[in-house]
């Protein structure tokens, strides 16, 4: 039979938990690239918007294929070469559309956090502690919090508007699932304690 | 909870300590602590078994029910 000693190393050298474990630190560090990138390109824009009269940038696409979605333009659409200029980017808009990225980026930042979080317990075998219910409900308002953000799209262009309100499943579908592995590691917590609690 | 542990008690009329008893029954003084003070959900019939053993007594010697 394996001591406890036995299973933390099995655990330890276990491949799979590594990758994701390895996985979660490159998603984090890219996450706190984009961020320190996009806000050092806002600030400069601000300054010094002739730099960007040649930068063009596409509407993004729908990041969910389940969603629900309701459009409101003015002005023609562009397509193919006529992409939509940055430095026709109007103040409000660009405002906006910065701030709602970086706060999806840091929440992604956040969830990715708690996700390690659950890992690092899982190796050290304390995969059923309260603080893993804590770390699943906090992904939970997270996702929640991201479908909030991605409601309402807002784009402002010289000669072109598109406002939009979408909610995309998807994330509302991760939220519901983090909130149901809370539960589960609730109920998992309460037959760790009384498994403990029985001499 | 209306389950009472008399261990002390018990304990005390063999002159005994606790932590030798933990030792006699094989296990941790920390577990015989949280039985002590009435914290434990459940007790095995193994420990029980041990316990009287040790302290050459009956279960309701040691366990004792009253009314809330």
């Amino acid at each position: 039979m394996l001591s406890q000693n036995d299973n933390y190393t099995l655990m330890n050298k276990n491949s799979l938990l590594n990758i994701a474990n390895f996985l979660c630190q490159f998603y984090k560090v890219l996450i706190a690239i984009a961020i320190i990138i996009t806000t050092t390109i806002f600030i400069h824009f601000q300054f010094d918007k002739d730099s960007y009269k040649e930068w063009k940038i596409e509407q993004p696409e729908s990041d969910s294929p389940i969603r629900y979605e309701t459009t409101d333009v003015v002005g023609e659409n562009p397509i193919g070469d006529q992409k939509l200029k940055l430095s026709d980017w109007r103040f409000l808009s660009l405002y906006f559309s910065y701030l709602k990225f970086i706060a999806i980026l840091i929440l992604n930042y956040l969830i990715i956090t708690q996700f390690g979080k659950v890992l690092k317990s899982v190796r050290e075998l304390k995969t059923f502690h309260q603080t893993n219910v804590e770390a699943f409900r906090k992904i939970g308002y997270y996702c929640l919090l991201i479908t909030g953000l991605s409601t309402f799209n807002y784009w402002a262009f010289n000669e072109y508007t598109k406002t939009s309100f979408s909610v995309s499943i998807n994330v509302l579908l991760l939220s519901l699932i983090a909130f149901i592995l809370a539960e589960i590691f609730k109920e998992g917590n309460n037959l760790m304690e009384e498994n403990q609690l029985t001499i | 909870m209306p389950i009472i542990i008399n261990l002390d008690k018990i304990l005390e009329e063999r002159g005994m300590k606790s932590n030798e008893l933990a030792e006699k029954i094989g296990i941790t003084t920390a577990n015989l602590s949280i039985l002590k003070t009435g914290k434990a959900k459940a007790v095995r019939f193994s420990t029980l078994e041990s316990i009287c053993e040790a302290l050459d007594c009956q279960p309701g010697d040691i366990l004792e029910y009253t009314k809330n």
